[in-house]
């Protein structure tokens, strides 16, 4: 009787199967609480309710604008708060990722190495911080004052950024 | 008139140390030009299967080659700007997965059946998959550990938090590397055996 390639490697197969397997459901488990993170960001008792959040859009020209919004849907993430303040240009990348890349604000776009890096204070050092999430994951359980500043960067290192306030402190853990 | 016959194993200009940097060159040129090419498209990259081709096809040593070149340059020269040394010194490992992977399956029964020409590479197609999906597993979990390794008070947290920010990335890298490995690398395996480019015996390392 022929004994294909499965039946001849019988422990082979059984293994990598298995491992597959245990790939499959870690990273969907990884994945499935990565959402469940940005929906529930807003637990029960804060949903219905607004926050204050202030938003700092440094042009790099020594242009800069402090937007102070006090009326903020809790469940917004600060993409939609950008969107909300400025005019935004951005690329969206469906599922999984399901994030916008932002490529302009108020009419300046990303060109060459100049790029809006998004900045966030961290309460704790009282510091900046360059976030290491994009604007949709950002939700305002964490951070109340936050940055867009466009500058060029020749590393995508961001602790060799400059904060978008001159002078001011800036972290690299928060 | 004198004629001389000179005969060349196709082994043996494999050998060659010319033939040897050629090769690692093409599949350097191959995986930087589909990367570039394919910028757009977040953490989808035929790059990984190629390196994962020259080590299964060539030998480890060639596909350590192929792999270490093509991370270095694109860690160096990319759309969204080099790449911190920490990131690039732990992507250059982790593409090292994709040589283990290929290094560990040639000369096993994979490359055999492939060569034999039976009717089972529907099944090979699943073990290239599933092989394919293991090392890019490995290399996400490395990667995102290491985005996270300078920005977080602890290692495991750089891990687990690293991990599950970098998921929806990782779901789009193995998921398309899963098709890649499943529909690219045995279509490529087959066409270097019917040219004679490859036997599961021929060893340049």
């Amino acid at each position: 009787m022929k004994v294909g390639v499965l039946g001849e490697h019988k422990a082979f197969f059984s293994i990598l199967f298995l491992v597959a397997a245990v790939i499959i459901a870690a990273e969907g488990s990884a994945y499935y609480y990565y959402q469940q993170s940005l929906g529930t960001a807003c637990l029960n008792p804060c949903k219905g309710s607004v926050v204050s959040v202030e938003t700092l859009i440094n042009y790099g020209n020594r242009t800069s604008q402090w937007i102070n919004k006090t009326n903020i849907p809790s469940n917004w993430n600060f993409y939609d708060l950008t969107n909300n303040i400025t005019k935004v240009q951005a690329t969206y990348y469906g599922p999984p990722t399901s994030e916008h890349l932002v490529t302009g604000i108020n009419g300046v776009h990303s060109n060459g190495q100049y790029f809006w890096s998004l900045w966030a204070v961290c309460q704790k050092s009282n510091a900046w911080i360059a976030t290491s999430v994009g604007a949709d994951a950002i939700h305002f359980t964490t951070y109340h004052t936050l940055a867009w500043f466009y500058q060029a960067a020749n590393s995508q290192d961001s602790s060799n950024w400059n904060p978008p306030v001159s002078g001011a402190a800036k972290v690299t853990v928060c | 008139m004198t004629i001389t016959t000179v005969t060349t194993s196709r082994a043996s200009v494999l050998n060659r140390p010319s033939t040897k940097v050629l090769i690692v060159a093409v599949f350097t040129a191959l995986s930087l030009a589909t990367d570039y090419a394919m910028t757009g498209f977040q953490n989808i990259k035929v790059m990984d299967t190629l390196v994962f081709l020259a080590a299964f096809l060539f030998g480890f040593r060639l596909g350590i080659g192929v792999a270490l070149l093509t991370r270095f340059i694109y860690g160096l020269v990319n759309p969204l700007g080099p790449a911190d040394p920490i990131t690039l010194l732990f992507v250059m490992i982790g593409e090292c997965f994709f040589v283990i992977a290929g290094a560990g399956l040639r000369g096993t029964f994979v490359g055999s059946t492939f060569l034999r020409g039976s009717r089972e590479y529907e099944r090979l197609t699943i073990v290239l998959s599933l092989v394919g999906l293991l090392a890019t597993f490995a290399f996400d979990v490395l990667t995102n550990f290491a985005s996270l390794l300078l920005k977080t008070s602890s290692l495991y947290q750089a891990l687990v938090v690293g991990n599950i920010v970098g998921a929806p990335f990782a779901v789009a890298h193995e998921a398309s590397n899963a098709l890649f490995f499943a529909f690219v690398a045995p279509a490529m395996i087959v066409s270097a055996a019917r040219l004679g480019l490859w036997s599961p015996r021929s060893d340049l390392a």
